[in-house]
């Protein structure tokens, strides 16, 4: 019996120091240490065995299982270290890969979840409104009342039914402040329309993202602040702002931001009228007259407000040159992003 | 508007370059869009918004060079001789139309062309010389700010005028030879023999209008009701450069001195004298108003400290006397606004006025301080759910677009859209663009036949509003086939936990989509959208070749029965019976609902996968599982037999093997 294990596992180390490949050792495994294999078969004995011998029978069989265990599992690493079959396996690692087919998320999404982002991070939240608009909101809320001329600075698509498409998304800041109280840091995104000639640089539709804080002690320099760091943040440390001074009747003082034309460097380009900088968000502190309309008492609250033109910066941030290739679908452009 | 550095340097002196001039300009409100070499000068184009009525002259964009430099601003007063002689005309007057009227006589004057220096500044502004008179009128308004109007008082039967509004339907034959029929409202000039002389702000008449042969003048500067003046502007599509500064509102304090200065310039360069005093109507004084500012408001606002003594010369700058007074120990500045600063009217437009002359660029920054609001505002929106669909989307090889909201008529009748029920913009930039779209598909049939040409494969999808009701919805187009878009969307409903939808045949007919390879998205609650392949008569008309499958889907109602709180189960702790089971179908079996069946079977049935399609015989893996114990094959023979025997009776479908 002990002879019998002993030449066992000698033959089955000899048989598996030869082995060549992985299917052979499997084999191998299977023949001496498998559910019938050779060795368990004589292990399953052992009970059968009278009492003296089950103790010596027993170790020697388990050291015999031992030592084919450990050879397998070293020419197994053997094996795979060298492996010398596989050689003709090759394969030519330099020619393309196949990619999973993937589509294209278009760059006004990607632009806006930056941007919304980076208003989160400042605690703003954000809402949604309509499109279709009243008067009320899109102009007298904002002290825009009929006969004002700077209704020609925006000039609007009526709808048949009386109301009219919005021209801003401003429209959001008395519908929102009308409901709720103070504080407030909310941030618009949405559809504008305008009638407007088309050029590189206006489109009769186009999308702006509205914001306001309004609170105790909001200042002219928290908006310098607030632009400067969204701007920033969104189009890298080094981006060059300006800011002056304009007039919209819902804002007092009334701010422009201009930043460094992306398109030309600053040189001048169609897109930026050749003026080497970009309008892009124009801004100011709220008009106390729109936070009375709303609602607020302006000698408690004071409140900041901007527009950021999302069409525009996303067109400066790929420098792209007309805005209308924003809404042109075409694939060879979508594949860009 | 156009400003001529030399003519401007006439009122101020500055050594700034015109580049830093520009862009201080830029920084305090007026927004300078080019700069033009002309000969030997430079002719800024400036942008003048609404508020600013008084910078539509070169005296007031002096005024706020005077405020950037600090240097004094000198504009021309004049004086003009006494009356001689008289000259009679009454005026009556609607004070409501016509705040302030301003008018004098001159006779004797010879009309011939103005002076050289006059006719190149007018030509570097645009506009062309016609004669003395005329010229002079504008080149004063140009240097005031205050439009004036020259009309032949010899053709003014009898003397007397009437400012009026039309009635509406009047003719009327201006200086230049045009006839208009007159709107309602507009403010005329009559004359008593009523005849409309001026169509105010807009036009002179011919019937008055200066000629070779005037020999007699009659001059006015008017303040007129900017609301009326705008309205026919409108109204009869009429601008004129003194129309810009009615309707903004002309300085009530400035007729004199502009009438005044032209009648100077009439008597040196057309000769003649003054007949008539000097006519001036009005019910106000119209003399500087005073604001109160409050410093710590002031600062408050602003964001910034700042010392008095600056606030105060700041204001001086601007030509504003300010009386610095201590009230409850608040510094106040009890502020006198010129009378040409008419947008001038609150504590918070002086705020402003400090704050630009200040320089918007000298501000320091910061961010608002305080509590960060958390409480839902209203329009709340979250935009998580969207994004996640997009990836999704993209991932699966769908490109996002962006189209326009408006579209052709062509385009709704094309794929059968109710004309009717579509709204319509009743000033449509083109036909183009006439009607909101009421659904999605149109722009993505557009845009699928837009890169047919170069792409053999094309997946698009929108997310957009529908209108009227501005429904969010999302549609898409691809040229897969059916059970590829529905594994997508089965895909996207799983991520959202929306349970069990299902897709049924679509039986509304309507021309847009393919009457038997069309289904409804259903759950028990509600209609989530449709799917399937698109007409072939649609591709036709469209002019797209092959098939193509679209998706539209609800997606405001599919946001409503997203759940998104995720729930852990344990992994089971028994082990699950798998089976494959295979049934003969009879032609047209709707696998969908055999599938239903054999889930309902029992709750042990934990799912339910078609495994393979072979002509008539669909092969199911049915996964039995039970939640406490080690199903036996006993249980699960009960279970496939209630099976076979149901799908038999319901179906016709036959076990196989």
């Amino acid at each position: 019996m002990e002879e019998k294990i002993l030449n066992l596992k000698n033959e089955a180390l000899a048989q598996i120091v030869s082995a060549k490949n992985q299917d052979e050792l499997e084999r191998l495994h299977q023949a001496y240490l498998g559910r019938k294999g050779k060795l368990s078969l004589i292990i399953k004995e052992i009970p059968n065995l009278p009492l003296g011998k089950r103790v010596d029978i027993g170790r020697l069989s388990n050291d015999a299982k031992k030592a084919i265990e450990e050879a397998i599992n070293r020419q197994q690493s053997a094996i795979l270290i060298k492996p010398k079959g596989l050689e003709k396996e090759w394969i030519d690692v330099t020619s393309p890969g196949i990619k999973p087919e993937k589509g294209h998320l278009h760059p006004q999404t990607q632009v806006l979840e930056k941007i919304l982002n980076i208003f989160n991070f400042l605690g703003y939240q954000v809402a949604q409104g309509p499109e279709i608009e009243t008067d009320w909101y899109n102009f007298e809320i904002l002290n825009i009342p009929k006969d004002h001329p700077s209704r020609d600075t925006m000039q609007t698509l009526y709808l048949d039914n009386g109301k009219l498409l919005r021209t801003h998304t401003s429209s959001m800041q008395g519908r929102v402040m009308e409901k709720a109280k103070p504080p407030f840091r909310v941030v618009v995104p949405g559809k504008c329309f305008r009638f407007e000639q088309v050029d590189p640089s206006h489109g009769f539709e186009f999308w702006q993202v509205e914001g306001f804080a309004v609170d105790k002690n909001i200042t002219l320099t928290d908006l310098f602040g607030t632009i400067s760091y969204v701007l920033k943040k969104l189009f890298g440390e080094k981006t060059m702002l300006k800011f002056a001074c304009t007039n919209f009747p819902f804002v007092e003082p009334g701010v422009d931001t201009y930043m460094k034309c992306t398109v030309c460097q600053g040189k001048g380009c169609s897109f930026c009228k050749n003026l080497g900088w970009s309008e892009i968000m124009p801004a100011g502190m709220i008009h106390p007259g729109v936070l009375e309309k709303s609602g607020i008492d302006p000698q408690k609250y004071s409140g900041f407000a901007f527009a950021i033109g999302l069409s525009r910066i996303v067109n400066l941030m790929y420098q792209m040159n007309d805005l209308r290739l924003l809404t042109l679908p075409d694939l060879r452009i979508l594949n860009q992003f | 508007m156009l400003v001529p550095l030399s003519w401007l340097k006439e009122y101020i002196e500055t050594d700034l370059p015109v580049k830093k001039l520009a862009d201080r300009l830029t920084e305090v409100g007026f927004s300078v869009e080019v700069i033009k070499k002309v000969e030997n000068d430079e002719i800024l184009e400036i942008e003048v918004t609404p508020n600013r009525p008084d910078c539509l002259s070169i005296s007031g964009i002096a005024r706020e060079v005077g405020a950037i430099t600090g240097n004094k601003v000198k504009i021309p007063k004049a004086e003009i001789p006494k009356a001689k002689g008289k000259l009679e005309i009454e005026i009556v007057n609607d004070f409501k139309l016509c705040p302030r009227y301003t008018a004098l006589i001159i006779d004797g004057i010879q009309i011939k062309p103005s002076p050289p220096f006059i006719q190149k500044r007018l030509k570097k502004i645009g506009l062309r010389p016609i004669n003395n008179l005329v010229d002079i009128t504008n080149y004063v308004m140009f240097e005031t700010g205050n439009p004036l109007h020259a009309f032949d008082y010899d053709k003014i039967t009898p003397k007397k005028l009437l400012t009026q509004k039309s009635k509406g339907g009047e003719k009327f034959e201006s200086v230049d030879g045009i006839s208009y029929v007159l709107p309602k409202d507009a403010i005329i000039i009559k004359d008593s023999e009523d005849r409309v002389i001026d169509l105010c702000g807009l036009k002179g008449g011919s019937n008055t209008g200066i000629s070779e042969q005037t020999n007699t003048l009659f001059l006015h500067a008017p303040v007129y009701n900017p609301v009326l003046i705008r309205r026919a502007s409108q109204a009869l599509s009429l601008r004129s450069d003194a129309s810009a500064i009615f309707e903004r509102g002309a300085n009530p304090g400035g007729t004199l001195n502009t009438l005044k200065r032209a009648a100077s310039l009439i008597l040196k360069y057309a000769g003649g004298e003054i007949t008539s005093e000097i006519i001036d109507l009005k019910k106000e004084k119209f003399e500087p108003w005073t604001i109160k500012l409050r410093h710590p408001r002031l600062e408050k606002i602003l964001g910034i400290k700042i010392n008095p003594t600056k606030v105060k010369e700041i204001l001086e700058s601007l030509g504003m006397e300010s009386k610095l007074k201590t009230q409850n120990s608040e510094i106040i500045y009890d502020i006198d606004i010129p009378t040409h600063r008419g947008d001038l009217k609150m504590e918070e437009d002086l705020i402003e006025e400090v704050a630009r002359i200040y320089g918007y660029n000298n501000f320091p920054k910061s961010l608002p301080l305080g509590e960060t609001p958390v409480e839902k505002i209203p329009f709340f929106k979250d935009f998580s759910l969207e994004e996640k669909i997009k990836q999704i989307l993209a991932g699966s090889g769908y490109s996002e677009i962006y189209t326009y909201s408006l579209i052709s008529k062509r385009a709704l009748e094309n794929i059968g859209l109710d004309l009717e029920k579509a709204l319509r913009v009743s000033n449509p930039v083109s036909g183009e663009y006439e009607y909101l779209r009421p659904s999605l598909i149109p722009n993505l049939l557009s845009a699928f036949l837009l890169n047919q040409p170069n792409f053999s494969e094309i997946k698009l999808f929108e997310f957009g509003k529908i209108y009227p009701e501005e429904k969010l919805m999302l549609s898409g187009i691809a040229n897969s086939d059916y059970y590829h878009v529905k594994g997508i969307l089965e895909l996207i409903f799983q991520e959202l936990g929306i349970e069990n939808p299902t897709f049924k045949p679509y039986v509304k007919r309507d021309i847009l989509y393919h009457p038997a390879k069309t289904a409804v998205i259903e759950t028990s609650r509600a209609l989530l959208g449709t799917v399937g392949e698109v007409n072939p008569a649609v591709l036709t008309k469209a002019g797209i070749k092959g098939k193509v499958v679209i998706f539209n889907l609800d997606f405001e109602l599919i946001s409503k029965l997203t759940r998104v709180v995720k729930k852990f189960f344990p992994i089971p702790e028994f082990p699950p019976i798998i089976e494959d089971l295979a049934f003969v179908i009879p032609p047209k079996t709707f696998v969908g609902d055999l599938i239903q069946l054999i889930k309902v079977s029992s709750s042990i049935i934990q799912s339910v996968e078609l495994l393979d399609v072979h002509e008539n015989t669909r092969t199911f893996r049915i996964i039995y599982q039970h939640p406490d114990k080690t199903l036996t094959d006993k249980e699960v023979g009960k279970i496939r037999k209630k099976i076979i025997e149901s799908a038999e009776k319901k179906f016709g479908a036959r076990i196989k093997g």
